[in-house]
């Protein structure tokens, strides 16, 4: 599985390239009206609006946003700010299913090269935000 | 009547004999007895003789009394009586003594207030003498004194005239000195007049050389800011590649995702992308080298171009340096040429002072001769001073002595009385 690295807050953090669709830069952010403080406003992508989730945030990390990574389609329309991309892992090996995500920890620890990465699951990540901010 | 009492005495013994004779007649007729004649002859004549006698003796031994009592007055220094002899009837001897007895008296009267007199003013000549002399002899006193002093003032001016007359030797040979200094200083303002004339036109070199290199600095000061815009336009083309390259990355990082999820059909598409990937990430890595550089330069340039202005600043300061330093090189020649004048002047001052300070010690040794001379004077003055004091108390020893024979001499004439109306009137009180 390839996975693709980034910057947040202190860490180092991952996610599945599949579960992508597209990794864009940080465009002029409109306010949503009545919406929670981790959705700082939807952005203008190929003219289309793009709500745009505020990761560092929901993960109790500070981070200024360098890069937008654009969730696939069929997970949810949503952008993910981010930190600088630090390329990919090709055949990332996956830690045992003992170690699955789950929406207070939606993320597995994976080591490489003597760091750690804490590759996260877009969906785990889209039922925590449920669970916050039912609809 | 004057008669002098030899005559009496003949007188009374013709009277006597007279009477015997008379009473020889006159008795045989008065009817005595002549047994009786006798008798009654001798008795009467011999009252008549005791009459006589009384009549002439009487007044005699008063008067030899009188001039007896009188003697012994005078003997004894009373001199207030005068000699008064009674009245008789007959004169004799004894009134021309007592006259004479007067006139003695009379005579040492006026000799005894005389010499009193002359006494009580000797006494008091004396006394003022005395006194005088004391006083004179005070103010000899004094005068040593003062001479004493005037002859240490005279030593001490002797000394102060002969230190007076070194210093001022000293003097001239440091006006000597100075003389030989002045010509020296003169020499050697002329030397720094030629020196500083050369440094003025060394400075003028210095100041065209300044000029042109001022010049040089302007024209590579316009060559850097030429060079700092053309660096910048560098930095600009830089952030255009790192935009390019970022977005190269982008693209390649999209096609990657887009591979990914094509699956294997992607694999082919995926290798090109990162590739492409590698080549972007080179891109941006020689991009961000480059404005590094570009960033390094631009540092450097504004260092450089700092420097430049402070360059050109202290060349301007060097440029004024330069301009005071040939005008204080003209003002060091206006001086150093005035020095020698000044020099030259005082030179010929300085001679003119030698000359001056060598009279000046022909002066002070004349002087100090002089001082000298009034020193010896000064003590001959204080000896003579201190004779004429032995000499004052000398009379004044002499004038108390005279004081003393004075008052033993009025000792002496206070022995004699004098009448009160004659003492009031010689104002003497005995």
């Amino acid at each position: 599985m390839t996975i693709l690295l980034f910057e947040l807050g202190r860490g180092l953090y991952a996610l599945p390239l599949v579960q992508l669709r597209e990794v864009t830069s940080p465009g002029k952010l409109f306010p949503i009206p009545l919406a929670p403080a981790v959705f700082p406003g939807a952005m203008n992508l190929k003219g289309h609006a793009l709500p745009v989730l505020d990761l560092a945030r929901l993960l109790d990390e500070t981070q200024a946003p360098a890069r937008i990574l654009v969730l696939a389609r069929e997970l949810a329309d949503l952008g993910l700010a981010t930190g600088a991309t630090r390329g990919f892992v090709k055949d990332a090996e996956l830690p045992p299913e003992i170690c699955a995500p789950t929406p207070d920890r939606p993320w597995r620890t994976l080591l490489r090269e003597g760091s750690e990465i804490r590759l996260l699951d877009a969906k785990t990540l889209l039922l925590r935000l449920e669970r916050h901010f039912p609809a | 009547m004057r008669i002098e009492i030899g005559h009496k005495f003949y007188l009374g013994f013709i009277i006597v004999v007279g009477a015997l004779v008379a009473l020889n007649h006159l008795i045989p007729r008065l009817g005595i007895p002549e047994h009786l004649h006798q008798v009654v002859v001798t008795g009467a004549a011999l009252l008549v003789g005791l009459i006589l006698g009384r009549l002439f003796s009487r007044g005699f031994t008063a008067n030899v009394d009188i001039l007896s009592t009188c003697a012994r007055n005078i003997s004894q220094g009373d001199l207030s009586r005068g000699v008064e002899v009674r009245r008789i009837w007959f004169e004799d001897e004894t009134a021309d003594l007592a006259r004479s007895l007067e006139d003695v008296v009379q005579n040492l009267r006026e000799l005894v207030g005389h010499i009193a007199g002359a006494s009580s003013q000797v006494n008091e000549s004396s006394r003022n003498l005395s006194s005088s002399c004391q006083e004179m002899s005070s103010a000899t006193n004094e005068v040593a004194g003062s001479i004493e002093q005037i002859r240490l003032g005279a030593d001490t001016q002797a000394e102060i005239v002969e230190k007076a007359g070194r210093t001022i030797k000293e003097m001239a040979m440091s006006t000597h000195l100075v003389a030989g200094s002045s010509r020296k200083v003169a020499d050697s303002a002329e030397t720094t007049a030629l020196c500083a004339q050369k440094g003025g036109e060394m400075a003028e070199m210095a100041l065209k050389k300044m000029k042109l290199v001022l010049a040089e600095v302007e024209r590579g000061s316009r060559q850097f800011i030429t060079f700092g815009s053309h660096v910048h336009q560098i930095g600009k083309m830089v952030d255009l590649i790192t935009g390019i390259a970022e977005r190269t990355n982008l693209l390649a990082l999209n096609a990657t995702i887009e591979a990914a999820r094509a699956g294997e059909a992607g694999r082919g598409f995926a290798v090109v992308a990162e590739e492409v990937s590698k080549l972007a990430d080179s891109s941006a890595a020689s991009a961000s080298e480059i404005t590094e550089l570009v960033r390094r330069i631009r540092e450097e340039n504004l260092e450089v171009q700092q420097a430049m202005k402070n360059g050109i600043r202290e060349i301007g300061e060097g440029h004024q340096a330069i301009d005071t330093a040939t005008e204080a090189f003209g003002r060091i020649v206006e001086t150093a040429m005035a020095t020698r004048n000044k020099a030259g002047s005082i030179s010929e001052l300085s001679a003119q002072q030698t000359k001056g300070a060598g009279e000046m010690v022909a002066l002070i040794d004349r002087i100090s001769i002089l001082a000298g001379e009034n020193a010896s004077a000064t003590e001959e003055v204080s000896s003579a001073t201190l004779e004429q004091s032995a000499s004052m108390e000398e009379m004044a020893a002499a004038a108390k002595e005279l004081s003393l024979l004075a008052d033993r001499l009025m000792e002496v004439v206070r022995q004699f009385r004098l009448p009160r109306t004659q003492e009031r009137h010689d104002d003497f009180t005995l």
